[in-house]
């Protein structure tokens, strides 16, 4: 799943358009999705962007082979081009800052961002929004370092007077295929294979359910030691790979438990 | 937005992590000069980077960064129950480098870090000073505890300050170790007693399985006989040895090799020793989940994993019997825990 969290709508709209997300009404935010993508407007400030992030989290959970994106615009010094697209890779929030990895090859900038309460009119000396720290503290009670990216344009140098709706949603077309590349190398670096297969964990799971939380504990260990020593499948006796785990025919007496167990062990292990 | 069309950073060091207390310290203009593409990041402590919660050891270890910093106190450490002290009354290692390029899936590293990044403290000279107070005895320090400081040396020039510095210390006696092919980088600096070097082989398939992005068994060879014939002090170490149902097959063989490539009679010792770990580290290293190691099913006995007596009197009975046919007992060092 790639979550994406966006404060404003005219920000979001290229990516709803794009995707053909849909809009729903599950959380008490604006959320659009598809199979692959949740996005959802926080509206502008830190606290928006926290709660917003949160809330999405919490509704869906991630798991290690998703992406959480931050895109938006920002202001910056004036050696940052309008409409140039950053990807941070430090966050600055009052005396602190958050590092976000970057693991993957891009062609973008990267820079550091300053995140801040009010919008800022005089010229700092790093580009500057709103959303990113509280994008990042909630997220990183999900996400490990290297799934949360911000993917941020420049939309003009101090003079939020000059920034319109019209010109967010311009900004952020014109960047969407670099955005795309971006979150195709970071899905590529993020991918991890599933070690067992769904019938794997059932027989898994099946076997456990005879052992005591320890003794399942160490057979499932083994059955980790199995895979990545062997790279075999963990199939039932009887079947093309077999390994020689199977279910016991009848209930175990607390002896027999163990007596089966270190056979499970040794079938795995040596 | 399925397509998973690019690779992950493939030089090293994309980022630079350095902290702004060293910006001006000569050896980080040094690095920085070296890696002018990478990108540089300004941090306040290496803490906020090197010890950040919920960082991908596995990912991070695909593409590893670099961290200048400078340390404080401590800057020495006893040495561990884990490893050798050869006897020396003070035995000490230095934490001037944490985290290691190479990426073996046995390492304690993975089980005590949360980065697979490197931070190098580039301020070498209060080690030096902070050892100075001992060094009116003999006194052994191992350099390459939480790293491999050959294998990053054409970037710091670590291992060669230490080796100067023991070279003006009589009583400064150094242990480094490594995994890498890199004697080069000191051939140049005489050989001493003060030094040993102690490569670390394993067999090539437990190399090609395990040990990533470390030399191959033939050119680890190759740097250990040039040192040898250089003069230096070189200790093999074959620990540690993971045990498996090719044991039999591939370490007794690697003995062989080893004294076809050298004299044995040049070599200083050989240490021997089997996989081994504290059970708090396996219990981080099997979250990882990337190694058969982690999940092997050990003995545990006062918070050490090990593969249990029989197998290790096994390995220690098979190896030592090999390296006998090769040097004395005198010369061959084993570590065992029961
Ligand atoms: S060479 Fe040593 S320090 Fe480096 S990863 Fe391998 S075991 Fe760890």
């Amino acid at each position: 799943m790639l979550y994406i969290v966006a404060a404003l709508s005219a920000e979001a709209r290229p990516i709803v358009e794009k995707y053909r997300l849909k809009r729903v009404h599950s959380l008490p935010f604006t959320l659009f999705e598809n199979e692959e993508i949740k996005l959802i407007i926080s509206g502008m400030g830190i606290l928006n962007a926290m709660m917003a992030t949160s809330a999405l989290l919490g509704h869906c959970p991630p798991n290690e082979n998703d992406l959480l994106v931050n895109i938006g615009i920002c202001a910056a010094p004036k050696n940052f081009k309008i409409g140039e697209a950053l990807l941070i890779h430090k966050i600055n929030y009052k005396e602190h800052s958050y590092f976000p990895d970057i693991l993957f090859e891009h062609q973008l900038k990267e820079s550091d961002i300053l995140s801040v309460d009010e919008p800022v009119e005089n010229v700092l000396q790093t580009p500057a929004d709103m959303e990113s720290y509280g994008v990042y503290k909630a997220a990183s009670r999900f996400f490990r370092t290297h799934q949360i990216l911000f993917f941020k344009v420049v939309s003009d140098h101090f003079e939020p007077q000059a920034v319109t709706k019209e010109l967010a949603q311009e900004l952020i077309s014109k960047n969407m295929q670099d955005l795309e590349q971006v979150l195709s190398s970071a899905r590529y670096v993020i991918k991890k294979g599933e070690i067992f297969t769904a019938d794997e964990k059932e027989l898994i799971q099946e076997i456990s359910e005879q052992l005591t939380k320890a003794q399942s504990d160490r057979f499932v260990d083994a059955c980790y030691y199995y895979k990545f020593h062997r790279g075999q499948p963990l199939y039932q006796k009887g079947t093309l790979h077999e390994s020689g785990i199977k279910l016991p025919d009848e209930k175990l007496s607390k002896l027999q438990r163990s007596e089966y167990l270190e056979q499970l062990i040794k079938t795995l292990t040596l | 937005m399925n397509s998973l069309s690019k690779p992950s950073h493939s030089d090293l060091f994309s980022h630079l992590y350095i902290e702004e207390s060293v910006l001006d310290e000569p050896l980080t203009k040094e690095i920085r000069a070296k890696f002018s593409k990478s990108k540089i990041i300004i941090i306040k402590h290496y803490k906020d980077v090197f010890n950040r919660p919920n960082q991908d050891f596995a990912v991070q270890s695909r593409s590893k960064n670099l961290i200048l910093a400078r340390r404080s106190a401590p800057f020495l450490y006893e040495g561990s129950y884990y490893s050798d002290g050869f006897e020396y009354e003070n035995f000490f290692y230095t934490p001037s480098i944490l985290g290691c390029l190479y990426d073996c899936e046995y390492c304690y590293l993975s089980g005590m870090y949360n980065s697979a990044n490197s931070v190098f403290f580039v301020n070498t000279a209060d080690f030096f000073d902070a050892l100075t107070p001992y060094l009116e005895k003999p006194t052994l320090i191992a350099i390459s505890y939480d790293t491999d400081t050959l294998a990053i040396e054409s970037i710091t020039s670590h291992t060669n300050a230490w080796i100067e510095h023991a070279q003006k210390n009589p009583n400064l006696h150094l242990e480094i170790r490594t995994k890498s092919a890199n004697f080069k980088a000191i051939r140049h600096l005489a050989s001493s007693e003060q030094t040993v070097l102690a490569w670390t082989l394993s067999p090539q398939k437990i190399i090609d399985s395990y040990e990533h992005k470390t030399p191959s068994l033939q050119s680890r060879l190759k740097s250990i006989k040039e040192a040898v014939e250089a003069g230096w002090r070189v200790r093999v170490c074959i620990d540690p040895v993971i045990y498996n149902e090719e044991f039999h097959e591939l370490y007794p063989s690697l003995i062989e090799q080893l004294f076809c490539t050298i004299e044995p009679d040049k070599l200083f010792q050989l240490t021997l020793g089997s996989f081994r770990m504290s059970s708090t580290h396996l219990k981080r290293m099997k979250k990882l989940k990337r190694s058969d190691i982690a999940f092997y099913p050990y003995d545990v006995k006062e918070g050490i994993v090990s593969y249990g007596k029989t197998i290790e009197q096994e390995i220690l009975h098979v190896m030592t019997q090999k390296a006998l046919e090769y040097i004395p007992e005198t010369r061959i060092r084993t570590w065992q825990l029961q």
